[in-house]
């Protein structure tokens, strides 16, 4: 019987090449390892802000500036547009723009305020719907929540910033919110809205595009700060247990760094020592220095350095192909590699 | 049409296009939105066309329906099961019933599932080398400068050391690592003077990094207006129009 | 900030100038590879005749002044070198065309140059284009061979069949069968190569836009790829190092094009041609950023005026 006439379930157990779960295995104890913990972090503290522990988080200046931004729409009786990033499919980003811009659709929904959400996605569209109606339903004015205001532009780039930009143009939006994953487009839009006189406040977790929002937007929320805006304005204990969590995995992060500079500098000091003395004993003879650095690196396996539970990655230069030895006939004796 | 027209004609397109999206920064026109519109739906069109003949065709429904060769011969059997999928992809589309609304939400659980899975198996593997290759010795073990290699000195030796200009640029490195991700902090009120200083030294030296990334953006940004000047002047004028070589 | 001096229409003009004469003109720019492209380079003339790379290929039309032609580039190599490749993508529909119509164009290129056509099926395949990056390329790491297997391919004698019994791909089994993984990308398939495919043993390379440039090298000075081409500084190495070799002396001994990590002597193409897109925009490149230094210039002695001025009244 051909392969391919077996059931799914048959083929599916038995020409699967690749045992379960081997795709974390890959990462080494040490890697799993690092993973849990930091994971066990974002839990514990996730169970102590729902046991109802009041965890802190600092105020992050930019967040000031949604309520301003609100008020200047309204007063001003122009929409407020939001682009809740190039997510695609929905992600854990995405997930966090659409709390801020609930945020934003809350306090938009109690002054009546018009509000655009711009989606690129499928899935984000889907998404965006749900959240906004709900915070209408939550405000108790789910009579207010326009369906058109959730709209799909383009799940192309470029078109999504062609479509944005002709809104902001001819929707003339006094406030805009750009907050999630943003790419090449983001300086057309935070442009765009700049031409028209919009009040911007942005956010990009590429630290590619932050740049560009920092010189055309009037507020900025930088690298995690975006991660830390929907926790501190909804207080929610998910999102602030987490927060916590996190704020605990870069302090170990940053420890294992500080441990890993110390053990690397001894290591470093001990290992030119070792080398200066195999040159020097050798004399020049390149054989004798050959065995004694090969020596003095199994001797070195076995030596405490904190950088050794990290993944080993082969260096650039030891980039090596295995191959088949062909004869030398076969070799182009123009552009092969010529080494010193 | 010949095969030269018609590669005419879409350059044409193309141009007029691309002084159409131009036109924009006079000012917001009807020409400027009937290529935007142009675009969308262009981009909307070969999305769906795309995804299906490149993707889909292949690797959902004849993976269902099985294959067969030119003369109608079973290439492979069909796995009734993929017909599942098509009932969870459905209920993304019942975002626009207000009473089932709610079913959407599976197929997004199960997107945002996977996601997250991913980024556990990932995490180590993206991060771990990172954070290996932050571990650099800041003490120097030999001379300021590091030797040429016509100093006579034993190359292995000066592979094995660490100089001092070196040491201080692997300072500079942790520094600017740890002050950085410090200024990212958010459970801490920090009122401790030196840490606060770290703080702020973090947030310039993020900010130095900022300007460097403009930099190579900025480069980018041209090279495409630059592009577009090729296409405009040499691609359609220069070669399609007058026929130059 | 706001040249007010200037009105913004002159400032478009001069930059439409500055981005079309120079490119009238052949004007020779002195070049020092940077290591990231120096690294590329030599991963890429390491590979010999018959030897299965997979390509990645992320690109659109916005990226085409970029990414087509480091992708022609990278082409001109592999083709040269007679290196299979296996094309894929997975950022956008409408890369597999973008990428098909660039083969084309370098198969034109080499056939001018004498060379022979590279086919489809026995020399290259298009192994398709699969949606949700993060998870396709995941696949690809894990079960390369039953991800691209439901993909079909017309064969020489014109049957359909599936693309892992093409001469490409027939030996392929696993991710590390390939001697290189390849991505031209101006999307996040980096990160996503990096997170699924770095663990396994296999050198990758990336050629990326000027604005990925920063986030690459994190991965290339982290050794999680071998190297990679950033944006048209990139493009122009590469194809002044096709042109002049890497560190290989001419007559009188001099070193031309020299690379500190990269020391291996590694000869080019001399006698073909190895000019794109990145020898004629790269001198443009300057008059264009020149335009921008002296507008920034006026600008800040404007408002610095401005200030004096208004504190002065």
């Amino acid at each position: 019987m051909p392969k391919d006439d077996l059931t799914f379930m048959e083929s599916l157990w038995r020409n699967h090449r690749i045992p379960f779960g081997s795709q974390y295995w890959e990462q080494g104890w040490f890697g799993m390892l690092f993973t849990f913990i930091f994971v066990a972090f974002i839990l514990l503290n996730i169970k102590r802000a729902g046991a109802g522990k009041s965890l802190f988080i600092r105020r992050i200046p930019g967040l000031n500036a949604i309520d301003e931004a609100v008020g200047r729409a309204t007063e001003m009786g122009k929409p407020i547009l939001m682009v809740p990033g190039l997510s695609d499919p929905v992600n854990a980003i995405a997930v966090q723009a659409i709390n801020i811009c609930s945020y934003v659709t809350k306090t938009a929904a109690k002054f009546s305020n018009p509000i655009i959400m711009c989606a690129y996605s499928a899935s984000m569209y889907t998404l965006a719907q749900e959240v906004i109606r709900d915070v209408y339903q939550a405000e108790g004015v789910p009579e207010r929540f326009d369906p058109d205001s959730v709209r799909f532009i383009s799940d192309r780039q470029f078109a999504f910033a062609a479509g944005v930009s002709g809104i902001i143009h001819r929707e003339q939006t006094a406030a805009t919110f750009f907050l999630g994953e943003f790419y090449a487009e983001s300086l057309i839009f935070a442009e765009t809205a700049n031409s028209i006189g919009a009040i911007q406040v942005a956010s990009s977790t590429e630290a590619t595009q932050t740049p560009f929002f920092i010189a055309a937007c009037d507020y900025v929320l930088i690298g995690d700060e975006f991660y830390a805006a929907s926790a501190y304005l909804t207080r929610e204990p998910v999102l602030v247990g987490s927060l916590v969590g996190q704020d605990w995995s870069k302090m170990f992060a940053i420890a294992c760094i500080l441990c890993g500079v110390v053990s690397q500098s001894i290591f470093s000091f001990t290992h030119s020592r070792r080398v200066e003395d195999i040159v020097n004993s050798a004399g020049g003879d390149k054989d004798k220095i050959k065995a004694g650095l090969a020596q003095l690196k199994k001797d070195e396996a076995h030596q405490f350095v904190v950088s050794k539970f990290f993944r080993q990655v082969d260096p650039p230069e030891d980039l090596k192909v295995d191959r088949e030895k062909k004869p030398a006939a076969e070799k182009s004796p123009e552009v092969g590699i010529v080494n010193k | 049409m010949n095969l030269e027209l018609y590669y005419a004609l879409s350059k044409a397109a193309g141009v007029v296009v691309t002084v159409g999206l131009f036109s924009v920064l006079y000012k917001e026109n009807k020409f400027y939105r009937f290529c935007e519109h142009l675009f969308l739906g262009l981009a909307a069109g070969w999305a769906a066309v795309g995804v299906w003949t490149e993707s889909l065709h292949t690797i959902w429904y004849d993976r269902m329906m099985g294959t067969v060769d030119e003369a109608g011969k079973a290439q492979s059997g069909g796995h009734w099961i993929y017909a599942a999928l098509l009932p969870v992809g459905f209920m993304s589309y019942m975002v626009f019933s207000k009473k089932h609304n709610w079913m959407a939400r599976v197929p997004l659980g199960i997107v945002l599932g996977v996601w997250s899975g991913q980024q556990i198996q990932a995490y180590f593997d993206t991060y771990g080398p990172q954070v290996r290759a932050g571990m650099k010795p800041i003490i120097g073990t030999s001379g300021f400068l590091v030797p040429g290699a016509d100093s006579g000195i034993n190359p292995q030796v000066i592979a094995a050391n660490v100089y001092w200009s070196q040491a201080i640029s692997n300072f500079l490195f942790m520094f600017t690592l740890v002050s950085v991700l410090s200024y990212f902090l958010f459970s801490f009120e920090v009122k401790n003077k030196i840490i606060l200083k770290v703080n702020i030294m973090g947030r310039y030296l993020l900010m130095i990094g900022f300007g460097a990334i403009f930099g190579t953006t900025v480069m980018m940004r041209f090279t495409l207006v630059i592009d577009r000047m090729y296409f405009i002047w040499n691609e359609f004028f220069y070669k399609t129009l007058f026929h130059g070589k | 900030m706001k040249i007010k001096t200037i009105p913004k229409y002159t400032v478009y003009l001069l930059l439409v100038l500055a981005a079309s004469i120079p490119l009238f003109f052949d004007i020779k720019m002195p070049n020092k590879p940077v290591d990231s492209s120096a690294a590329t380079f030599k991963s890429l003339m390491t590979l010999e005749k018959g030897d299965t790379v997979l390509l990645g290929t992320d690109w659109t039309g916005s990226t085409r002044g970029e990414s087509k032609a480091e992708l022609i580039a990278i082409l001109r190599i592999l083709m040269r070198k007679e290196v299979k490749f296996a094309m894929w993508s997975s950022a956008d529909a409408q890369s597999p065309r973008c990428a098909q119509d660039v083969i084309t164009e370098v198969n034109a290129m080499m056939k001018k140059e004498g060379s022979r056509e590279y086919k489809q099926w026995e020399d290259w395949v298009q192994a398709g284009f699969y949606p949700n990056s993060d998870v396709a390329i995941n696949n690809v790491g894990q079960d390369v061979k039953k991800m691209f297997s439901p993909k079909r391919g017309t064969d020489s004698t014109g049957k359909l069949r599936s693309v892992m019994e093409s001469p490409v791909l027939e030996k392929i089994q696993k991710i590390e069968d390939f001697k290189l993984v390849i991505d031209v990308t101006a999307s996040k398939t980096s990160d996503f190569h990096v997170q699924f495919i770095s663990s396994h043993k296999v050198p990758m390379i990336f050629a990326v836009t000027g604005v990925m440039v920063p986030e690459t090298d994190v991965y290339y000075n982290s050794g999680q790829i071998a190297g990679f081409l950033g944006g048209l500084k990139g493009v122009y190495d590469v194809e002044v190092m096709m042109d002049k070799g890497l560190n290989v002396p001419d007559k009188d001994g001099k070193i031309e094009v020299a690379s500190t990590k990269v020391t291996d002597q590694i000869a080019g193409f001399p006698g073909k041609d190895n000019t794109g897109s990145g020898s004629k925009y790269y001198p443009t490149l300057h008059f264009a950023l020149a335009l921008m230094i002296v507008l920034v210039v006026i600008g800040n002695v404007e408002m610095a005026m401005a200030r004096k001025g208004a504190k002065n009244s």
